[in-house]
């Protein structure tokens, strides 16, 4: 029994020599990681920046259509006013109208 | 277990490659022995998963304070790392014939007798009775390490051991006389 036992560990123990060029593929394996979380990191700020491009550009298109609506409203009131056009008496006047008839 | 130097792994995490290949001078051998001997004693494989502690070492070298030894936490993440291939592995083989007959068929070297026998054996273990057999048996480990390595209560291990090696006997112990 004692010579199985001993004769097992000692085949247990035999393992082949480290490889040699096992360090050059963990540096290669090093560079590769490196080189996929830069590449990760910039498609994520890429991405952030065009979102947040869109966002203000969208933003700013509203915005620039409020004003132009506003601005229109404005000038038809002033070229009614020049025509000679009462508004508020229209206003009134229109008001005044029961156009159930 | 050795140890190497504090600064050195300190200038290791900091990405020096000077550094870096004495962490792996030191270490690697042992790492590569775990690894080969809980996995089924495959040199590619082993290979693979070395690689992949390393480089996945040399990302957390910098995180590491000091709290543990380090041969302890690098030969942590050997292990996990080889726990999860062998698993893997277990699963896709087919169940192998474990028992030799006493004697042995007439004719074969003994050598290669003795080395069937012992891959039958360990083709019957489980990773982590392969692993606790290995560090303690062949390594010589103390089941202080095994336990800080495996994260089992040195009490179990000690039963474990126990209890594998009766197994053992039970199942091959007269053969090959």
């Amino acid at each position: 029994m004692a010579i199985n036992e001993g004769k097992f560990v000692e085949d247990l123990a035999q393992t082949p020599e480290l490889p040699p060029e096992l360090y050059g593929r963990i540096l290669h394996g090093i560079h590769r990681a490196a080189v996929i979380r830069r590449t990760v990191l910039s498609t994520v700020l890429v991405a952030l920046i065009v979102s947040a491009g869109s966002l203000l550009a969208v933003r700013q298109h509203q915005i620039a259509q409020n004003e132009r609506s506003e601005l229109a409203s404005e000038l038809e009131s002033i070229q009614s006013f020049v025509n000679g056009d009462n508004i508020e008496q229209e206003y009134a006047q229109y008001a005044l109208v029961d156009y159930s008839d | 277990m050795t140890e190497i130097d504090q600064e050195t792994a300190r200038l290791a995490g900091r990405g020096d490659q000077q550094a870096f290949r004495r962490v792996y001078d030191c270490y690697a051998p042992f790492v590569w022995k775990v690894v080969y001997q809980t996995v089924s004693r495959d040199q590619g494989t082993a290979a693979e998963i070395v690689q992949d502690v390393f480089v996945r070492l040399h990302r957390s070298l910098k995180k590491f304070k000091g709290e543990a030894r380090l041969s302890t936490w690098i030969y942590r993440i050997a292990y996990n790392a080889a726990m999860t291939r062998a698993v893997q592995q277990q699963k896709r083989r087919k169940q192998e014939t474990p028992l030799v007959e006493a004697g042995g068929p007439a004719g074969i070297d003994t050598r290669l007798a003795d080395r069937d026998l012992t891959d039958r054996i360990l083709a019957t273990l489980s990773p982590d009775e392969r692993f606790l057999l290995m560090a303690r048996e062949v390594n010589g480990l103390s089941f202080e390490d095994v336990a800080a390595v495996s994260g089992k209560s040195e009490g179990a291990l000690r039963v474990a051991l126990h209890r594998l090696k009766e197994r053992i006997r039970e199942e091959f112990g007269h053969g090959n006389q």
